[in-house]
């Protein structure tokens, strides 16, 4: 699942610039763009969200 | 406009083929041609009804007005076009240069009609579809005397010219469907229509799903049960067989004999083969399963037992219950292409090294070889093969997502089945229909068989002209 | 376009509350639930039949979810709002696929990797949602009478074990008002009709079916309370991570029918699969409206990939998620699928009669 954001750079370039048939342009940069934030920021740091609520809680 | 057609124009189209004869008769003042092709045509008709009938003095046109030729079926032909179709077809066409009239002397060799071999049923009529359309049309009309029954007939295939027949009721059936069945007819676009799959492939909606989105039956009582429900029915020249459109799944899983004995038995005879159709699909997925990875939810004693039976098998669960299928699909292959008196050998040598060497030889566990072989008994009971094979290769599917995956397999595997099922539509009408996609889910003779007395109305999904079947 | 029926709407609603019938528990987890809880479906019950006549207003008025924000808050109040609904929405799909995978693999799976069960589960949605949500309300049609039948054929069977003495008594309102938002928290999932409005038919047809669903789902779930209560206690439940697995589990006829526990796994996966296709449908529908482009099949994946970006990041733990569950996503949910819509009905009705207001008086004039 970590890795799940690479699957999302792939798959975002062919549908975006290969086969250029995705017509919701905002929505499909805006999911991808998220996933690969997401993806990358979970690999590199282990963020989970329950950091943010973490300080709120104590 | 009526064309004049040349009877040396006929000539030249049909000059190199041996079985197209001619038979010239001198008039007055010009020649009478007869044109036909031999062994089509009914010899004895053709000299007693028309060319004995041919007047020395008198024109065509006027022998045939005046009732000198009195033969019934004559029609005349407007058209160069339309003698040459009427000559394949087998009709006998006589020119005499100006007009042209075609006469149905035709007598062609066609089997009787006979039980059907596929849908026996042991109390419903016994006539099935021969090759021959119009002896398939009389079928109909014989059973539905009515004026509202229309037959619409089509030419299809490019090179083939088949005559292909759409009935419907036109007082019953939806005017969409019928258009929507005739546009699709209309768009056929082969050379010819040989093999069945032709025109179930053009009525399918989607190409890609290995059920069938057409009902096939070689029972004329099966189509005209269908049409009185407000269906569609499609008959093809050259095939013993018969077109229902839309097909529903309910509707592969109900029998002639349904409607022909009591209907509280049938109607556990229907539920126990909506058990089955689940038992066949997922008993093998689920055995694979629960033996290999949910062990522990076997009762005790269930588990020991299969244990036992286990012990010396070599292989793993899975192995042994793909492996089973496999072969059994190979005895199936086997039987089907076998003549009928080595079909028989066959069935004993697969019975003997399936079942018992294989089990002495411990190759197989006997616990997988009786889910294997309930699974094929309930696979037997469906009872239209076209879709018994669909769930027969989901049936595969299945078991071999349970071994890689377990139950959440099965579970995975009988969603994406279900939902083969639920995005099928034929003809706008969901495949799942009437358990899902309509506007009130109904059992009533779909799940359980109904009086006739008392199922008043006609499929809600089919949105006919008249619901109302009786008062 | 393929429409479903409000009937098929309702029904997959009914059908998700299934799933988070384990997470009814949580409350007890968290030391706020006691042997009273049974009482709380009754009273989120009788707030959820208050909560359909709001609706019911909102779907009458013809307009989808979109339209309806951009008549009470404007254009760009309404873009800002869907956006805060499309976040909310992603998150909730991955905290609910998170939720899946983690039972899946606590229960059953305890050796393999969640990630495994996250992408098949993934690749089914997409697989499925490719031919439109009518394809799994069509199959939920199928599901929900099967899932209705083993909850109420493993609920009789519980019955009889049940203690009468573990739910009495009945004394603190605090707790029952706790369950109770929980209980409210997964029916508000109804809220998300109102997303799919111009793919429904039969709109008049939802306070009936609304009505009639709330009182079906309060009364199981008052049973399944009782059941899971009165059987194993309110301590014992505290300490378990899915107490009506665990009380499944006991039951048994004879020697033959033994751990039937695998019939809640089944139906938890189906479930959770018409929730994550529900959700996922009705935000990227959303989507859809607020792009102004109607075509969402294409974001299938992507979504769906994001969400698989996001399940890990749900938590670390069961008690991470269990927590984030409790503290942000039922806030959550009580805001964005009950006070929004109220909320969205009163400025709509308001704005109405300012305009009929300034409408007669121009007249006058």
């Amino acid at each position: 699942m970590k890795y799940a954001f690479l699957f999302l750079i792939a798959y975002g370039i062919i549908e975006l610039f290969v086969l250029k048939r995705v017509q919701n342009k905002i929505a499909f940069c805006f999911l991808c763009v998220s996933g690969i934030l997401a993806g990358a920021a979970n690999l590199l740091f282990e963020f989970s969200f329950f950091d943010l609520i973490k300080g709120v809680l104590q | 406009m009526k064309e004049s057609i040349s009877p040396r124009e006929i000539i030249d189209v049909f000059n190199k083929n041996t079985d197209f004869k001619q038979r010239i008769i001198k008039n007055e003042n010009k020649n009478i041609y007869i044109f036909f092709i031999e062994g089509m045509i009914d010899r004895v008709a053709l000299t007693q009804f028309v060319i004995d009938n041919v007047p020395k003095e008198l024109s065509l046109r006027k022998a045939v007005e005046n009732g000198k030729i009195s033969f019934c079926a004559c029609a005349e032909a407007e058209s160069k076009k339309a003698v040459i179709s009427g000559i394949l077809r087998g009709m006998a066409a006589v020119l005499d240069g100006e007009d042209a009239y075609l006469f149905d002397v035709r007598k062609t060799e066609k089997r009787s009609v006979s039980q059907p071999d596929e849908e026996s049923s042991v109390k419903a009529s016994k006539d099935c579809f021969v090759e021959e359309v119009k002896v398939n049309t009389t079928l109909l009309r014989k059973k539905i005397i009515s004026e509202h029954l229309v037959l619409e007939s089509i030419q299809i295939g490019k090179q083939s010219n088949t005559e292909v027949v759409l009935a419907y009721m036109d007082n019953v059936a939806n005017g969409d469907l019928i258009k929507a069945v005739r546009e699709k007819l209309d768009k056929i676009d082969v050379d010819g229509i040989i093999t069945p799959g032709v025109i179930e492939q053009y009525l399918s909606s989607k190409l890609y799903s290995v059920f069938p989105q057409t009902v096939i039956t070689e029972r004329p009582d099966k189509v005209c049960r269908h049409l009185l429900s407000g269906r569609c029915a499609v008959l093809v020249d050259g095939l013993p067989i018969g077109y229902i459109v839309p097909a529903t799944v309910s509707q592969f899983m109900s029998t002639p004999d349904d409607y022909s004995g009591n209907f509280i038995f049938a109607s556990v005879v229907r539920v126990l083969r909506y058990f089955l159709l689940f038992v066949q699909v997922l008993l093998p997925g689920a055995y694979i399963a629960l033996t290999t990875f949910h062990y522990e939810m076997l009762p005790s004693k269930l588990a020991l037992s299969i244990a036992q039976a286990k012990s010396g098998v070599p292989f793993p669960v899975a192995f042994e219950i793909l492996a089973m299928l496999a072969l059994f699909e190979v005895l199936v292959q086997a039987g089907l292409h076998m003549p009928k008196s080595s079909g028989q050998a066959v069935s004993i040598v697969g019975a003997l090294v399936v079942g018992e060497a294989a089990i002495n030889a411990d190759l197989i566990s006997p616990a997988a070889l009786i889910i294997v072989a309930v699974s094929v008994i309930c696979s037997f009971a469906m009872p239209n093969q076209e879709f018994g094979n669909g769930l027969r290769l989901w049936r595969v599917v299945i078991a071999l997502a349970g071994s890689v995956l377990g139950l959440f397999g099965v579970v995975a595997g009988g969603i994406v089945l279900l939902s083969n099922f639920a995005r099928l539509e034929s003809f706008g009408v969901p495949y799942l229909a009437p358990f899902a996609g309509v506007k009130k889910i109904r059992l009533r003779d779909e799940l359980v068989v109904f009086p006739d007395k008392l199922n008043r109305f006609r499929p809600s999904e089919l949105n006919v002209k008249n619901r109302r079947r009786t008062k | 376009m393929r429409k479903m029926s409000m009937r098929q709407t309702l029904m997959m609603v009914v059908s998700i509350i299934f799933s988070p019938t384990v997470r009814l528990f949580s409350a007890f987890v968290s030391g706020r639930g006691d042997q009273g809880a049974w009482v709380a479906p009754i009273v989120a019950g009788c707030g959820m039949i208050l909560f359909v006549l709001v609706l019911d207003r909102l779907i009458r008025d013809n307009r989808n979810f979109y339209q309806h924000l951009e008549y009470s808050f404007g254009i760009f109040g309404a873009k800002a709002l869907a956006w805060i609904y499309i976040l909310w929405g992603i998150l909730l799909s991955s905290v609910q696929i998170r939720y899946y995978a983690q039972r899946v693999a606590s229960t059953i799976y305890t050796e393999i990797d969640m990630g495994v069960f996250v992408f098949i589960f993934l690749a089914i949605c997409v697989y499925v949602l490719n031919s439109g949500i009518v394809t799994v309300a069509r199959m939920n049609e199928l599901f929900l009478p099967v899932i209705l039948i083993v909850t109420v054929a493993l609920l009789g069977l519980l019955s009889a074990k049940i203690d009468l003495r573990a739910l009495f008594p009945v004394n603190n309102p605090l707790s029952i008002a706790h369950v109770a938002l929980f209980n409210l928290a997964s029916m508000g999932y109804v809220t998300f009709t109102l997303f799919f409005v111009d793919e429904i038919e039969q709109k008049e047809k939802f306070k009936k079916y609304a009505v009639w669903g709330t009182i079906g789902v309060s009364l199981c779930l008052v049973w399944l309370l009782l059941a899971v209560i009165g059987t194993i206690g309110p301590t014992v439940i505290e300490k378990l991570p899915y107490p009506f697995f665990a009380v499944v589990k006991q039951i048994s006829i004879g020697e033959f029918l033994q751990h039937i526990e695998a019939f809640v796994i089944t139906l938890w996966i189906v479930s959770d699969f018409v929730m994550t296709c529900f959700i996922s449908s009705a935000i990227l529908k959303l989507m859809g409206l607020v792009t102004k482009k109607g075509n969402t099949r294409e974001l299938l994946i992507p979504y769906f990939a994001l969400c698989a970006c996001l399940v890990p990041m749900m938590g670390r733990t069961n008690f991470e998620l269990e927590t984030l569950s409790e503290k942000v996503f039922i806030p959550l949910n009580l805001i964005l699928l009950f006070a929004m819509p109220i909320v969205i009905l009163l400025v709509g009705r308001i704005k109405n009669k300012i305009k009929k207001h300034c409408a007669g008086e121009r007249k006058m004039i």
